[in-house]
């Protein structure tokens, strides 16, 4: 019916989603969302959680941007690392951070990271792993550091460890071998920076720099860029053309002497 | 829908939830539906397997609030879920057309909407959709008036 | 799950043809399906005779199976007339070799660089089932989307009209065949590791290894 007789719902639309599975059949390819292929990784250590990201994302084997920031705020003192659908990420990590928001806002407290792991979990079973967000969730709350896992579909972990991503199994490969307990700060940016690295250098889908946020008791610091094993190297000529490069069918040149002034006001 | 369900999230089951679509919905005073008012209708369409979130989503909340009525009726005994259905259809008597958005401040606070955020709130907004809509067939719609 | 008897391990190769050489580059990394990388170098360009150079990008497996068939061809050649085959000849014999398995193709993007009977410059460029013509210059592979506009600008000199056409240098067509890897590495995660220049002039060919992103 082209002419609506309610008001309609908000939430997702799904008016389009028999056409498009009728164009599939007929051999229409659908575009594909923008994954980010990734190695994201998180650890905890003596006084607190580090949590460290590569930098790539990709539209298939196309590297579609070469410096993304995976590591984002979750509340004060929680950051959420996204791997699988980029948008999926972005979105749910916004929703559930305003939720956050309004949950600190009502219960005047500072927000657990079990808090954040719950209305993440429940959102993703609810979309029963169609909305495909992996993430991790670190943070420092009354508990003590705390790191946790979440998948697309809702289950979820608890542990000293954690990767995600594409690039996991090459990561997952360094902390097994070298994580321990109460690893001090410098030593566990070191490892976090190795695993991500890994993962770098040994899956297609991660690439360029590492991305790592400290979060411990009432301080957070987030450092972008911590290495940069992939810098592109200068290219050999200068590919500037010279004026008049450009053929020029027409030339029209119009000067303005009066007319109305911008209003700055 | 069995009574004193304690489902936590919709079945997966297609055959639950009532899926019949008639052409009484529509019918004009001659019985059949009125294309020139509102355009070609396919009840085939309307009954094809659709997204398999789409019945998921449209019946979570629902099954969400049985849940909890159900738990009323078990704790508290009967008073306690007719009392609060009685609250939530006081507050939900709109008085507006039926394709006019009206905010509702005490529904949203009696549901606990007031202090959450969904993706339901900012997604597909309906009050800047910008689908045509007539006042007059959605008023003679409500009111089963058939011309 | 069924079998699939082809599967993509990526990489790049361009060729581009000068006055007196020809230039032909590729990267040496394979990869596998979902993000895998297989290894760092595995060539995936072999030289054929002193003036001629071989590239089949795409499935490795058939990429070496088609220079092996080649490679043969070329002894038996020798032996028959007693002198080694030309360029354009060898373009002629791959295509029939491709052409023969056109109901099961070799799935390879191939290009041939070399110099012909007169010492000029040439590139063959092929697809998987024996199609083929003489180019100036000729980028396949998973990069080829992005090279090849580069190189119809730089080398060809295309929408560019008002420029001066002069041939291209040996050293300047390194550089853009260098440039044009090192930014097919940034955005194409099939290309990388190494990447080996075939250098093809009166001489003979010579080859240079450089460093590729290897992220």
């Amino acid at each position: 019916m082209t002419q609506r007789l309610e008001l309609p719902k908000g939430g997702f639309n799904f008016e389009n989603y028999q056409r498009n599975v009728a164009l599939e059949q007929q051999g229409l390819k659908l575009p594909t969302p923008t994954k980010t292929g990734t190695t994201v990784v998180g650890i905890i250590f003596k006084d607190g959680v580090v949590l460290g990201a590569d930098t790539r994302s990709t539209a298939g084997s196309i590297v579609q941007d070469k410096n993304c920031d995976k590591i984002r705020y979750m509340a004060p003192n929680v950051y959420c690392c996204g791997a699988g659908t980029a948008a999926d990420t972005q979105f749910t990590n916004s929703l559930i951070c305003s939720q956050l928001e309004l949950h600190r806002l009502a219960t005047g407290r500072e927000t657990r990271v079990c808090t954040a792991l719950t209305l993440v979990k429940q959102m993703l079973f609810k979309y029963q792993g169609h909305v495909s967000a992996a993430l991790i969730l670190g943070g420092y709350d009354v508990t003590g550091p705390r790191l946790l896992a979440v998948a697309p579909h809702g289950s979820t972990d608890k542990l000293p460890y954690l990767v995600m991503g594409s690039g996991s199994y090459a990561a997952i490969a360094i902390l097994e071998n070298r994580w321990k307990k109460d690893l001090e700060r410098q030593e566990a940016i070191d490892l976090v920076q190795e695993a991500i690295e890994a993962g770098i250098f040994n899956d297609l889908g991660s690439g360029s720099d590492v991305n790592i946020t400290i979060i411990e008791k009432g301080k957070v610091d987030n450092i972008k860029g911590y290495a940069r094993p992939n810098r592109r190297e200068p290219k050999c000529r200068s590919y500037k053309f010279a004026r008049g490069s450009t053929a020029t069918l027409n030339l029209s040149a119009v000067t303005v002497t009066e007319g109305d002034a911008m209003d700055t006001s | 829908m069995a009574t004193q369900s304690l489902r936590v999230v919709p079945s997966s089951h297609p055959g639950e939830g009532s899926s019949s679509k008639s052409i009484a919905s529509t019918a004009n005073s001659f019985g059949v539906h009125d294309t020139f008012r509102l355009g070609t209708r396919s009840i085939a369409n309307e009954l094809l397997p659709s997204h398999p979130l789409e019945r998921r989503l449209d019946q979570w909340n629902q099954t969400q609030i049985n849940l909890k009525l159900t738990m009323e009726r078990r704790i508290y005994g009967i008073h306690a879920p007719i009392r609060h259905l009685m609250e939530r259809n006081i507050v939900s008597k709109v008085q507006r057309a039926p394709i006019l958005p009206s905010s509702n401040l005490a529904l949203d606070i009696l549901m606990g909407k007031d202090e959450t955020i969904e993706f339901d709130d900012f997604l597909n907004d309906p009050e800047l959709s910008i689908e045509p809509m007539d006042l007059h067939a959605s008023m003679e719609h409500k009111l089963g008036i058939k011309f | 799950m069924s079998f699939y008897p082809y599967t993509d391990n990526g990489g790049s190769a361009l060729a581009i043809a000068g006055e007196d050489y020809c230039l032909l580059a590729s990267d040496t990394r394979q990869s596998g399906e979902d993000y895998k990388i297989h290894a760092g170098y595995v060539p995936k360009a072999f030289k054929l005779t002193d003036s001629c150079v071989y590239a089949g990008v795409g499935f490795s497996a058939d990429g070496v199976a088609l220079v092996k068939r080649v490679r043969q061809s070329i002894e038996w050649y020798r032996h028959a007339h007693e002198k080694t085959m030309s360029t354009p000849a060898l373009a002629q014999m791959i295509a029939t070799v491709l052409y023969s398995k056109r109901f099961f193709p070799y799935y390879v993007g191939t290009i041939l660089g070399g110099l012909d009977e007169n010492g000029r410059g040439v590139v063959y460029s092929f697809d998987p089932v024996g199609s083929f013509e003489a180019e100036l210059h000729k980028a396949v592979g998973s990069g080829a989307e992005l090279i090849q506009p580069f190189l119809d600008n730089q080398v060809n000199l295309k929408f560019l009209p008002e420029v001066e056409r002069t041939p291209l240098p040996l050293d300047v067509a390194l550089q853009i065949a260098k440039d044009a890897f090192t930014s097919a590495a940034e955005r194409d995660t099939k290309t990388g590791d190494y990447l080996e220049i075939f250098i093809i002039d009166r001489e003979g060919v010579n080859v240079e290894r450089f460093d590729l992103k290897r992220d």
